[in-house]
């Protein structure tokens, strides 16, 4: 195992990261992908860390096994949401990994930025922001009141927060999870039917007065369910029906051949479903006309 | 992105690789590319000319290890990077600046295309709205129109219903009173036959069919075939009232001659054929009894 203690803007490489884990209080930490490694190169997996700015306390780097970790003394994945007591310690930090490592990184106001690694990662923030940019496979953030922005996400996406929104531009995923109290959640995705059947694609969003906005490509396949108790639930689908109750407000119904699913449960939030323009061309006819799909859903 | 190498930095920074240890020429080039984040990739055709020349200098060196080169600092290449120390201590800066670079880029970029995003599926669920509610405004508008018109048609028929209803009293009316016109012609006409009749039958004691009983020439007759007689003679005028309202053709002045012309060749009739009674027929009405030639009186002439 190898330590340092990082006083001074600096910067380290490293012969093998295959995990990387990251704490910081304030400041801004980034994890970018290096270009995947050649493979006749038969090289380890490389990773490098440029510390630029540091206030406070210095930061603790360790490198065993392929696992890089950068954190402070005592400020552990589990605490990063429980420290109440606000910190000084303030660090910019960036990291590139190779695109296959895995990562977790854990701030509390610090701002997180991670690009364009494909095997996943988890993020936690207090109150800092996180972005997400082109990461692929299971991609959890969860904050309490930082905003998430993501674009150009794949896989299995989890984003929780209570009051921090979360915009999703692009992208198509396997499955999407939101569950937030008032965040705003806006998301323009795609639904990755891959196999159909439980391979399908999946959407659940589950707020409380959050407003949800979503779009999905007019030539998606969905069984589709917006449920608002006291908002306002519209959409763009022509083939979904809508139920209102006294105290619910549903639109309901498929769209397409209604492999996949697609859920959103509100208290008070306005739910909009709107459609976009089709992604898959399936050949070279022209886009879908609105309502396609009927015919399949009533043969 | 601004040049990440000046003039002669590049060379400086394969010194400063190398000074860390002896690389491969790939490794030098792959060391680049991940401090730049993918930014900056040297190729090959970069990096190798280079390290020739440094080797030309006598900067670096090289082993063989399995046909690769192995490069090496040697003593006048670490020379060199101690006299410019303090330039590749402000590279170093500049390449962690550009490494910031990167990440600003990136959050920036995101931020941008997550604004303009939710910027642009806000206007999509407005415009959604807005035309939801250019729908209702259209759907109620027209409903509006369809019960403006259905009440309208409503109105209309009612109207039709009550002009109908006025044209039919109207009618009703002026039949009515055609028709009390035309009784009260009958009532003339039979006034003035009945005062023809009297002043044919002398006038006069005849008016009270009550003293016919004392007539000893009637004794033959009662009271009750009288009364048949009356009943028969008022069922006429009933029914000739009904046939002349029935008709349609109101009695105009052109249908009562023929009429009278009709009554008093009936009454010819019953006088000849019921009663045997030979008369003179009315002026010069039809003489459809030539057997009738002279005027007859009265066949109960009081004074016989």
């Amino acid at each position: 195992m190898t330590r340092w203690t990082v006083a001074a803007p600096t910067a380290l490489d490293f012969d093998e990261v295959t995990e990387l884990n990251v704490r910081l209080i304030g400041g801004t930490v980034a994890v970018l992908a290096a270009d995947d490694q050649e493979p006749s190169s038969g090289a380890a997996a490389r990773g490098t860390l440029t510390v630029t700015e540091l206030s406070g306390r210095p930061l603790q780097v360790s490198h065993e096994n392929g696992t890089l970790t950068v954190s402070y003394e005592s400020l552990t994945w589990e605490g990063v949401l429980g420290l109440l007591k606000p910190r000084k310690d303030s660090a910019t930090v960036a990291i590139t990994v190779p695109a296959a490592c895995p990562i977790q990184l854990g701030v509390l106001s610090a701002s997180a930025v991670v690009a364009g690694l494909r095997a996943g990662a988890a993020v936690r923030a207090m109150s800092g922001d996180i972005t997400l940019n082109g990461v692929a496979g299971d991609v959890s953030a969860e904050t309490m009141s930082g905003e998430v922005a993501g674009c150009d996400l794949d896989g299995e996406i989890r984003f929780k927060s209570m009051s921090g929104g979360l915009t999703l531009a692009g992208g198509s995923v396997d499955s999407l999870t939101v569950n937030t109290m008032s965040g705003q959640v806006t998301a323009d995705v795609a639904l990755n039917n891959r196999g159909g059947g439980c391979g399908a694609g999946s959407l659940h969003v589950n707020t409380m007065s959050g407003a949800v906005t979503l779009r999905l490509p007019a030539d998606s396949d969905a069984k589709i369910r917006l449920q608002s108790t006291s908002g306002p639930v519209r959409t763009e689908f022509e083939t979904l029906r809508t139920v209102k109750a006294p105290a619910s407000h549903t639109v309901s119904g498929n769209v397409g051949a209604g492999t996949g699913h697609v859920s959103v449960t509100t208290m008070s939030g306005a739910v909009t479903l709107l459609r976009g323009s089709a992604v898959n061309s399936r050949g070279d006819g022209p886009p879908y006309p609105p309502g396609y799909g009927m015919e399949s859903t009533t043969l | 992105m601004t040049p990440v190498f000046r003039h002669g930095r590049l060379r400086l920074y394969l010194l400063r690789l190398l000074d860390e240890e002896p690389r491969h020429g790939y490794e030098v080039i792959r060391l680049l590319r991940d401090r730049f984040m993918g930014v900056y990739a040297p190729s090959p055709g970069t990096i190798y000319p280079r390290l020739a020349r440094l080797e030309e200098e006598g900067l670096v060196t090289h082993d063989e290890d399995n046909g690769r080169k192995v490069y090496r600092i040697t003593e006048a290449g670490r020379e060199e990077l101690r006299s410019r120390g303090a330039e590749l201590n402000e590279l170093e800066e500049e390449l962690s600046a550009s490494v910031s670079d990167i990440v600003r880029e990136v959050r920036e970029d995101v931020r941008d295309t997550v604004r303009s995003l939710r910027e642009e599926l806000t206007r999509a669920a407005r415009e959604m709205r807005g035309a939801e509610r250019e729908q209702a405004r259209q759907a109620r508008d027209t409903a509006r129109e369809a019960a403006e018109a259905a009440r309208e048609q409503a109105r209309q028929t009612r109207e039709n219903a009550l002009a109908q209803a006025r044209q039919a009293r109207e009618q009703a009316r002026q039949a009515k009173e055609e028709a009390l016109r035309s009784a009260k012609r009958l009532r003339e006409d039979a006034a003035h036959l009945r005062d023809e009749t009297r002043e044919q039958w002398g006038g006069g004691n005849w008016g009270n069919w009550g003293d016919w009983g004392q007539w000893t020439g009637w004794s033959g007759h009662d009271l009750g075939a009288l009364r048949d007689l009356e009943r028969l003679a008022r069922d006429f005028v009933t029914d000739l009232r009904g046939v002349a309202w029935d008709s349609g053709t109101l009695l105009g002045s052109e249908v009562i001659p023929t009429l009278r012309d009709i009554l008093a060749d009936t009454l010819d009739r019953i006088r000849d054929e019921v009663f045997d009674i030979h008369r003179t027929p009315p002026s010069d009405g039809a003489a459809e009894h030539p057997e009738a030639p002279e005027p007859a009186e009265p066949p109960a002439s009081p004074g016989e």
